[in-house]
């Protein structure tokens, strides 16, 4: 069952403009000489005639809007998936519901791990309608394992081998790290942004080398955002980022002192990477049921050329149970040819299942099952902005790498000041300066009052993504 | 911003679990302003000094991290922890905008939702055409934009003239008290703001707003004095010989060409005449060879203005707006009814040009005899884009919206442009029995016909007016106007049928309410 396939989401997965603009020709039934679905509405195929004789076979899964076609099309999704997905919009009653044939089968088969019973047997519509995060969640799932006995002790005796080597490595690499921060102490840190980028550039390009790339990222991104921030600045940030990196260092270096969670943060920020299936078969990680609202579907390019793709969620309800009251479903794309926005859109509500990743903050997380929202829970925000201020410091204080946190007040207005400034200014009288990318998207908001303010806070400006007001909804688009 | 004094002693929450002797170790603020000159300057140029606490540490620890490393840990670390200062509150400015001071109730989730899906759909060239009807619904239905699209849909307003449209500005005084803005406030607002509000006095009070105009001649550039000057040419009467005759001595020239092109519209004026003398040489009465060949005006386009082919229509209505048929009559030795008598074979722009002039002359008696010698869709177009309609009377402009909604019934083939065009002209829908008649005409029918033959055909080159029809038809028939195309498919008529559903959704969701009136609603 697809939640709400609706034109605006068909429009934020296209590539490009062009792509949506050629769906249009494609959106006429004459085009498309078969069109079906099966039968619990979750899955739509159809042919679609192009300029040779054999039509392209275009399929989609509407749960988590995955799509498949065969025409040779760089651009994902092509015109095809794009005109398929409209049609399944639009004009709905032109799909004939049918067995699913092989090819759409196969395509499923390749997707994820097969599942007991046919492909056909998916699960209800309110208990698992669908995968999210774009990882499958199916946690019930088999995965196929090797089965000669020899073959797995080999294949875990190489593991082993591979990550201990890594672990040398990532220890070399750290050596390095620390010789060239004492470098740049020795020089000084009020010139260390002048030369920034091309030493960041060396410093990261050997740590990729020594299987660190995570903490590579970290030094590679310093020299960059030094020159995105007030010159006079730069000298703090370039301290404070310094600080971090190198604390990371020691923090690896003395993993076995570190709580459980802070390891797991210390050990993914350097680069190891914790794999989906895991993280979903992991019995011991947080797991979060509840209404969600997505307050920011946000699509960045990296320099590495991959798309990285963020979706927000806002546990919606009550504040009272502890849990964590965001999560962050993360995805990374290549720019050439996966989706530019992610498959959600600000506003967009659901029920879900979320696993977050083991962390001392725990933030970033996947959708294990999703399914349309139960009623409609508002956002309850009850903290005022010296509550957040102490929620943000108590996570820094367990995990010093956050570089930015979410964060929701309550009864609060977007204010101006003298020098045309903006705040975020609470009923008891705080205030927290709003760093804003696009004022003038924000500028509506001044003045109204008694909004709720969902964003991001990195201690330093706090950046919208989303307010609840008297007059409706607000989104950073 | 301001630090403030920060005590790097965790607070009770961040120091829970701490022991004693760890919380003796931490480091006091005071040391770290030294640490941060060290990072700064360099630790070749001025070596550290770590906090005593912190050179303990260091000493019990064989694997302690470089003392370098530990100074820019600790000093990063408390300028992490530093909150930000706050502003004085009476620096800020915490009244509302006077957006949200608007008392009109603003477009509901679903409409919002409905308009933004049409606009999607439009090919930029189109869009501000359909931005600026959806707009004129708002304001029919006394609604207007939600301040939350503004940002989204600034392209759009930037582009056209839907930024000065009354359902995106704040409440401005209305037909009844536009006479009340003096020049000084005037000359305060934004030049196309001001702009508009002379347009739309000009329109309620002519001799007000020539007054306006005098009051601000002074203070503006050329440019703008002749935009000011260009209003006059709605209700143009004898009464605006004055500033007209003034202005036509300007210095700028396009304020002269203004002058001199209003002062040939108003009879009794030199330039009056020499327009009259240049139509009377280029006009000529043709009588046939064989007695059933009928008399007609030959009119020598080239002789009169001079233009190219393919501007000819155009520019000839235009040289020959505001001539009184009466006037040209006389100066050939024929009467004024001979003169209307000959138009029906002669070329239909003189007879545009004379509607024009009726129209704009409220002369209701003239029109009704000029009005049936329009038959071509051309004229409609000609009448709107020659900006013949801005100066007529609402009686003049309901007159030739039934004659253009005629034309286009009786048309075999209705075409988007001309559609449009009437919808500009009227910026209204039809009449209920006039847009009866344009769903139930031949036409309507052979072109829903015609779209629903061949679905496969390239949309880009098959003529659709679907959407553009939409526009013209009154809310109580959109029901029976959609069915009229229920069987065409969406990629032919997925915008008029997204038109329809915007403009159904204003009469059929709730706005939502302004702060002051949701308050109020709220405490019932």
């Amino acid at each position: 069952m697809e939640l709400s396939l609706t034109s605006e989401k068909i429009a934020a997965l296209a590539p490009d403009q062009s792509a949506l603009t050629a769906s249009n020709k494609l959106v006429k039934p004459a085009k498309w000489p078969l069109l079906a679905g099966n039968a619990d509405e979750s899955l739509i195929w159809g042919e679609c005639q192009g300029s040779g004789a054999t039509p392209y076979r275009v399929m989609a899964d509407l749960g988590d809007l995955g799509n498949k076609c065969t025409c040779p099309s760089r651009k994902f999704p092509c015109k095809h998936v794009l005109a398929l997905l409209r049609l399944a919009c639009d004009e709905r009653e032109r799909f004939e519901t049918a067995e699913t044939p092989d090819w759409v089968n196969d395509w499923l088969s390749r997707r994820r791990p097969k599942k007991t019973g046919s492909a056909n047997s998916r699960p209800n519509k309110k208990t698992a309608a669908s995968t999210a995060s774009f990882a499958r969640a199916e946690i019930e799932s088999h995965v196929v394992k090797p089965v000669d006995p020899k073959a797995a002790a080999r294949a875990e005796a190489q593991r082993l081998r591979l990550r201990e080597e890594r672990e040398a490595s990532i220890m070399n690499g750290l050596d390095e790290l620390d010789r060239w921060i004492i470098d740049q102490l020795n020089e000084g840190l009020a010139n260390f942004p002048v030369n920034a980028t091309q030493a960041c550039r060396a410093m990261a390009a050997r740590l990729v080398d020594a299987k660190a790339p995570g903490l590579a990222a970290m030094v590679d991104d310093l020299g960059s955002r030094l020159f995105a921030i007030p010159q006079v600045m730069r000298s703090a940030y370039a301290t404070e980022r310094l600080s971090a990196i190198a604390l990371l260092s020691s923090a690896y270096r003395n993993q076995p002192r570190l709580p459980d969670m802070l390891r797991e943060d210390v050990r993914r920020q350097i680069g190891w990477v914790v794999r989906r299936e895991d993280l979903l078969e992991d019995k011991g990680a947080l797991r979060v049921t509840a209404e969600w609202q997505v307050v920011a579907a946000r699509s960045e390019v990296q320099p590495d050329r991959l798309r990285r793709l963020e979706t927000w969620l806002l546990r919606l309800g009550s504040r009272d149970s502890g849990e964590p009251d965001f999560a962050l479903l993360l995805d990374f794309t290549p720019v050439a040819n996966g989706p530019s926005a992610p498959p959600y859109f600000a506003g967009e509500r659901f029920s879900a299942d979320i696993v977050y990743y083991r962390s001392a903050a725990p933030l970033r997380a996947l959708m294990v099952t999703r399914s349309a929202p139960d009623d409609s829970t508002g956002w309850s925000p009850d903290m005022i902005v010296e509550n957040v201020l102490q929620d943000w410091e108590t996570r820094l204080a367990r995990h010093p790498w956050l570089e930015e946190w979410p964060l929701l007040i309550g009864k609060c207005r977007l204010v101006a000041d003298e020098d045309q400034r903006l705040w975020l200014y609470d009923e008891m009288g705080a205030a927290l300066p709003v760093a804003e990318k696009n004022p003038e998207a924000a500028a509506p908001l001044i003045g109204l009052p008694d909004i709720a303010a969902a964003g991001l806070w990195n201690g330093r400006g706090f950046c919208l993504l989303a307010a609840d007001t008297p007059i409706g909804a607000w989104y950073d688009r | 911003m301001a630090g403030g004094s920060v005590s790097l002693r965790p607070t009770p929450r961040l120091a829970h679990g701490m022991t004693d002797k760890q919380m003796r170790r931490v480091p006091s603020s005071s040391d770290i302003p030294q640490l941060g000159q060290s990072l700064l300057l360099g630790t070749k140029r001025r070596p550290l000094t770590l906090p005593s606490a912190v050179s303990a540490m260091l000493s019990t620890n064989a694997d302690s991290p470089h003392p370098a490393i530990v100074a820019l840990t600790l000093a990063g670390q408390y300028s992490r922890f530093q909150r930000p200062g706050s502003p004085a509150s009476e620096t800020l400015n915490l009244e509302a905008q006077p957006l949200h001071d608007d008392p009109r109730p603003m477009l509901s989730g679903i409409s919002r939702k409905a308009l933004k899906q049409l606009l999607g759909m439009l090919k930029n060239q189109d869009a501000g055409a359909f931005f600026t009807a959806c707009l004129d619904e708002i304001a029919r239905r006394e609604l207007r934009l939600h301040p939350f699209d503004l940002p989204e849909l600034g392209r759009l307003l930037r582009q056209s003239d839907a930024r000065l449209h009354r359902a995106v500005l704040p409440p401005l005084p209305n037909a009844d008290t536009l006479h009340r803005i003096d020049a000084d406030e005037l000359k305060r607002m934004e030049p196309d703001l001001c702009m508009m509000l002379l347009r739309e006095l000009r329109e309620a009070d002519p001799a007000t707003a020539r007054d306006r105009i005098e009051e601000l001649w002074g203070t503006m550039s050329a440019d703008r004095r002749a935009e000011l000057l260009d209003l006059l040419s709605n209700r143009l009467g004898p009464d605006d010989c004055e500033l007209l005759a003034k202005a036509a001595q300007d210095r700028a020239k396009p304020v002269k060409t203004v002058a001199q092109t209003l002062l040939g519209r108003l009879t009794g004026t030199n330039e009056y005449e020499t327009r009259l003398g240049r139509a009377v040489a280029a006009l000529s009465v043709k009588t046939g060879r064989k007695p059933q060949q009928k008399r007609k005006l030959v009119l020598n386009s080239k002789q009169l203005t001079g233009h190219i082919r393919g501007r000819h229509a155009s520019a000839v209505s235009s040289a020959l707006l505001g001539l009184l048929p009466g006037d040209i009559a006389r100066q050939l030795d024929l009467s004024e009814d001979d003169l209307l008598g000959l138009l029906p074979d002669s070329e239909f722009q003189i007879a545009l040009a004379f509607a024009g002039t009726a129209a704009s002359r409220n002369n209701r008696q003239q029109l009704e005899i000029l009005l049936p010698l329009l038959a071509d869709s051309a004229a409609i177009k000609l009448f709107v884009n020659d900006g013949f309609g801005t100066s007529i009377s609402e009686d003049s402009r309901e007159m030739l919206t039934a004659r253009f909604a005629a034309i286009v019934t009786q048309g075999s083939l209705p075409d988007g442009i001309t559609f449009l065009s009437l919808y500009q002209h009227a910026r209204a829908p039809l009449r209920e029995d006039m847009a009866h008649a344009l769903i139930r005409s031949r036409g309507w029918r052979n072109h829903v016909a015609d779209l629903g033959k061949d679905t496969d055909t390239n949309p880009k080159a098959m003529p659709n007016a679907l959407a553009e029809a939409a526009l013209l038809i009154p809310a109580v028939i959109l029901d029976e106007f959609l069915a009229s195309f229920a069987d065409i498919p969406a990629h032919l008529a997925g915008t008029a049928r997204a038109v329809v559903t915007f403009r159904q959704s204003l009469t059929r969701t709730d706005p939502i309410l302004p702060i002051a009136q949701s308050a109020a609603e709220s405490r019932k």
